[in-house]
């Protein structure tokens, strides 16, 4: 069936009503569109166009608007959004300036000839190939994606080292460049600390730590997963070390990540005895050596950041780490007499890698061995992800939870979900999170936090205790301080660091 | 149009800080524009070529 | 196979395009001054597209080669026409194998009047047919009996009335500069593919005067002058010829991959590369996604066809389309929009023009010489403006729009240029 209206004495150039039908034929009920004034020529050609013009009564001053369909009432509707369209042509975008996006390396460097870095997060199976086009050109890379070969990641390496240019990643999400956050990372006041990271949530951890402190950070550079494993020989951790020693803007340099492959601890632990400057070495759950001053070594995040500020400041780093443990002390005593300690598993849901990895080390020295999909121990290692048994710490940033969706740090919904499963189990009685801020994150994960704990007690009643701790500064786009109240409001209890949220969560469980 | 190439080094990109060509993800770019950093977003599509011949016209380019 | 050195090679190709002096200097007969027609034999057609056979044309270009025999006196009507191309009596050949281009099926006859071109820098020369306008036309596949008598019209009236004054033209200054035509037309709105109507409008101002000097027959001078003016895409067919000229100076150079043709034939899509000889690189020709003229629907459109696609080589047409935002409203984009698509197309050419500039972007010379290994490493394909035909022979135009090249045939083509030219 046809609908048709006339509206006397309306005209529009032909192009508009060309862009008009083309719109109504997108609507659902619109088989075929007209729109056109009452020419004779353009009656005939509505008429090949399926119409019925007998009853048509136009000038051709005068617009037709038609169309075709089956459902009367869609149709009409259709009549009523073509005078729409007419009205606001919405088609139109706004032409304010629209910065020309280049399709291809060469193109963007015509634009900004004065690059210095690629960023890359495209997908793992091109991104080789793109990073090393782009060194070719003289870049440094920055290697967000991940699922890069290991020979590629080799290869890259190698290429850099040649040019004096630097291959940060593959799996590098975290880079700070004279205070600049890139990727995800936090806003921090700049000042003589160059940090060396193989991990994410490690570099932000101790960025923030320092921040804390009144310490600022001039360079985190990232390595990526996978370059202090033997195979890759630390090539890009090295050479950082490298470039940060030999940097005069730079006082104090600390080296954080999950532990290296034991030749590769060596030989950063050799730069750094030769380095000439303070080198703070924290490897999470890595070597525990008394210290050789000014070599440092140190098995937290916090402890890893405190000690590099008393470096920095002058003041004494036994100190710092004597009055970290009182504070936790402390704290951890406080909370015992407010909350209780309790039977009952302790199950962390966490979104940064090395934060997950740091907790299990502390939670494990209470509780003994813990289970997760990325274990200490690879006993320990669940037999399904998303089941947790006894006492869990799961890391949701692991590719099993990012197939086809984005990282936790962006989209918090996953482990949202899995808070309020934990509730319903009786055997929980604490859960522990990490709340990730900076540039690159989620804008309110202590929103997403805080709603799904509010569900969770509706479940759970006082029967769980929710410990967090929130790694981001004021500075931040989420602001630290506010993102804290809301979690604080919702009853998390919300501690200093990662380690201390670990320490507590592991001390409210009834001992062995 | 020749073929445009930087001269820099990690160690110069320390000092004068990060100008940024992004590929992938938007939201990077518009972190760094927010902070006042230079940047270029990249259009990137995956290339129609097969690997095979990229990897020779590069070689072909490198020769001549 | 020694090493080429390609930026070299390239650099060349681009400065014997840009060198070129494309100049129009008289028409003729397409049997007698088309080079090697005649020994296609009595019955033969050039065709817009890379090699064809009946069998595979599309609808549009059936209906141009039916219009064709008609006019030619070859058959009586459509049905002996089909029958005729059936039988294999027509040779069939592209327009490109002759030093030639048409517009849309681009269908040139022995009879059909053409102009001549020259390049006066490296002196080789071009032929197209003359541009009939809008609606029933040959070259949209339409074939009644309104298209014939306009053909002949042409042949009788229009053609002697502008090969005397081109040839007056030539005495008296060397004929007409085209490449000066171009050039100013693209400051004054058109991009010389879609939009035509500056250009054509100085070409009437260059010719008619000469046009009068050379003829006393009036009232065919009055319909000759009308009839250019009322078609405004009178001064493509001349663009195109010129961009020929200028091309094919610009081929066979050892180790250059600048595209060189370019063309569809309503089936296929095709190209030639200056370092690669005589080699067609084909593969399907786009569907046009255009926006459509009231009555028309996605299921009419025809693929992609014509040589016009020969300006976007020369680096003009789509590589122009910030010098004529009006086009870009046919996909409802913006100023901006047009910009864009330009600013893309350098990332796939060799280097810039010097003559043909866009006020948009500080006169800034349009992307020229477009590289298939460019296309090959980013992917992006050279985007025309350009009109669609309907997929029935005869029923004319059905819309207009921009449309991107298929990727396919440019791959080829450089996996033959690495084939021929990688030293391993």
């Amino acid at each position: 069936m046809q609908k048709t209206e006339t509206i006397k004495g309306a005209y529009y150039d032909s192009v508009t009503l060309m862009l008009a039908a083309r719109e109504l034929n997108k609507l659902d009920g619109v088989s075929s569109s007209s729109l056109s004034m009452g020419t004779e020529a353009n009656i005939r050609i509505m008429e090949g166009g399926g119409f019925d013009t007998a009853t048509l009564d136009a000038a051709p001053n005068d617009l037709i608007i038609g169309v075709l369909g089956d459902d009367a009432d869609k149709l009409a509707a259709a009549l009523e959004t073509a005078k729409e369209y007419l009205a606001k042509q919405p088609w139109k975008k706004d032409s304010g300036a629209s910065d020309y996006k280049p399709k291809s390396l060469d193109g963007a460097l015509s634009i900004l000839p004065g690059a210095n870095l690629a960023v890359v997060s495209v997908a793992g199976r091109y991104a080789g190939d793109l990073a090393e086009s782009c060194l070719k050109k003289g870049l440094n890379v920055m290697l967000f994606s991940d699922n890069v070969p290991l020979e590629k990641e080799i290869e890259l390496k190698k290429l850099a080292r040649e040019k004096n240019l630097l291959v940060m990643g593959p799996d590098c999400g975290t880079v700070v460049i004279r205070g600049k956050a890139l990727g995800m990372a936090n806003v921090c006041p700049t000042g003589p600390v160059g940090i060396v990271a193989a991990a994410g949530t490690g570099l932000q951890e101790a960025h923030i730590q320092l921040e804390r402190r009144g310490v600022g950070t001039l360079h985190g550079i990232g390595t990526g997963g996978r370059d202090v494993k033997r195979e890759v020989g630390g090539l890009t951790a090295l050479a950082a070390m490298e470039a940060l020693i030999s940097d005069d803007e730079i006082r104090t340099l600390l080296v954080v990540g999950k532990p290296p492959a034991p030749e590769i601890e060596q030989k950063i632990a050799d730069v750094a005895r030769k380095a000439g400057k303070p080198v703070v070495l924290g490897f999470v759950g890595g070597i525990t050596a008394d210290d050789e001053p000014p070599v440092y070594f140190c098995s937290g995040l916090e402890e890893s950041a405190a000690v590099t500020a008393a470096l920095t400041l002058g003041t004494c780093p036994s100190d710092a780490r004597r009055e970290l443990k009182e504070r936790d002390d402390k704290f951890i005593a406080e909370q015992l007499a407010k909350l209780g300690s309790r039977r009952g598993c302790l199950r962390g849901l966490y979104s940064g890698g090395t934060l997950c990895y740091e907790a299990q080390l502390v939670a494990s020295a209470k509780l003994g061995a813990i289970r997760s999909n990325a274990p200490l121990d690879a006993k320990m290692k669940l037999a399904d992800s998303l089941t947790s048994k006894g006492h869990t710490i799961v890391d949701y940033g692991e590719d099993e939870f990012t197939q086809g969706k984005l990282h936790p740090m962006i989209d918090g919904a996953f482990r949202r979900e899995r808070i309020i499963a934990e509730a319903r189990d009786p055997e929980v009685s604490v859960i522990l999170l990490d709340v990730v801020l900076g540039h690159g994150c989620n804008e309110n994960p202590a929103g997403i936090v805080s709603s799904a704990v509010g569900e969770a007690r509706s479940i759970c009643g006082d029967r769980i205790a929710f410990v967090a701790s929130v790694c981001g500064t004021d500075a931040d786009p989420q602001n630290a301080s506010a993102q804290r109240r809301i979690l604080e409001d919702a009853g998390v209890v919300v501690c200093a660091s990662n380690a201390q949220a670990a320490l507590l969560a592991s001390s409210l469980i009834e001992g062995r | 149009m020749s073929e445009n190439s930087v001269s820099s080094s990690f160690d110069s990109m320390l000092k004068s800080g990060v100008a940024v060509v992004n590929f992938g993800m938007e939201r990077f770019s518009s972190d760094l524009k927010e902070q006042g950093v230079s940047v270029v977003h990249v259009d990137w599509r995956p290339p129609a070529a097969k690997s095979s011949l990229l990897s020779k016209l590069g070689k072909l380019k490198q020769n001549s | 196979m020694p090493n080429i050195d390609l930026e070299a090679a390239n650099r060349e190709a681009l400065e014997k395009l840009l060198n070129a002096a494309p100049t129009l200097i008289g028409m003729g007969v397409a049997r007698e001054v088309v080079p090697g027609m005649k020994e296609l034999g009595e019955k033969a057609l050039l065709h817009a597209g890379p090699p064809i056979t009946w069998e595979r044309m599309s609808g549009p270009m059936r209906g141009a080669v039916m219009a064709a025999c008609m006019y030619e006196g070859w058959a009586a009507d459509s049905d002996e026409a089909a029958k005729l191309a059936e039988s294999g009596e027509i040779a069939f050949d592209p327009c490109h194998h002759h030093h030639a281009v048409g517009p849309m099926a681009g269908v040139t006859s022995p009879s059909m009047p053409v102009f001549i071109l020259e390049n006066k820098t490296h002196g080789n020369r071009s032929y197209v047919n003359m541009n009939e306008g809008l609606g029933q036309v040959l070259r949209m596949g339409a074939f009644s009996p309104e298209v014939t008598d306009r053909l002949r019209w042409m042949e009788k009236t229009l053609y002697p009335t502008l090969r005397d004054g081109i040839a007056k033209a030539l005495q008296d200054c060397g004929g007409i500069d085209v490449k000066n035509i171009i050039a100013q037309g693209l400051h004054m709105g058109d991009e010389m593919h879609n939009r035509n109507k500056a250009g054509t409008s100085l070409f009437l101002r260059a010719i008619v005067p000469y046009m009068i000097e050379a003829s006393s027959d009036t009232a065919a001078l009055v319909e000759s002058i009308r009839f250019i003016d009322k078609n405004d895409h009178f001064f493509l067919n001349i663009a195109m010829a010129a961009a020929k000229c200028s091309l094919e100076a610009a081929h066979g150079v050892e180790g250059s991959s600048m595209v060189t043709v370019m063309c569809r034939n309503g089936t296929d899509f095709g190209i030639k590369v200056s370092g690669l000889g005589d080699e067609w690189f084909t593969c399907e020709a786009a569907l046009p996604d255009v926006l459509l003229f009231p009555g028309f629907t996605k299921d009419d459109v025809n693929r992609d066809i014509g040589d016009s696609a020969i300006m976007e080589t020369y680096g003009i047409g789509g590589f122009a389309l910030a010098a004529a935002p009006a086009i870009v409203q046919f996909v409802g984009g913006t100023p901006a929009d047009a910009a864009n698509f330009s600013l893309e197309m350098y990332e796939i050419s060799i280097g810039e023009n010097n003559i043909f500039t866009l006020p948009a972007f500080n006169f800034r010379g349009t992307a020229t010489g477009i590289d298939i290994i460019k296309v090959a490493e980013t992917g992006v394909t050279p985007i025309l403006d350009t009109g669609a035909a309907h997929k029935t022979a005869g029923k004319g135009q059905v819309g207009a729009g921009i449309v991107r090249m298929p990727i396919e045939a440019f791959l080829n083509a450089a996996e033959a240029f690495v084939e021929k030219y990688l030293d391993e």
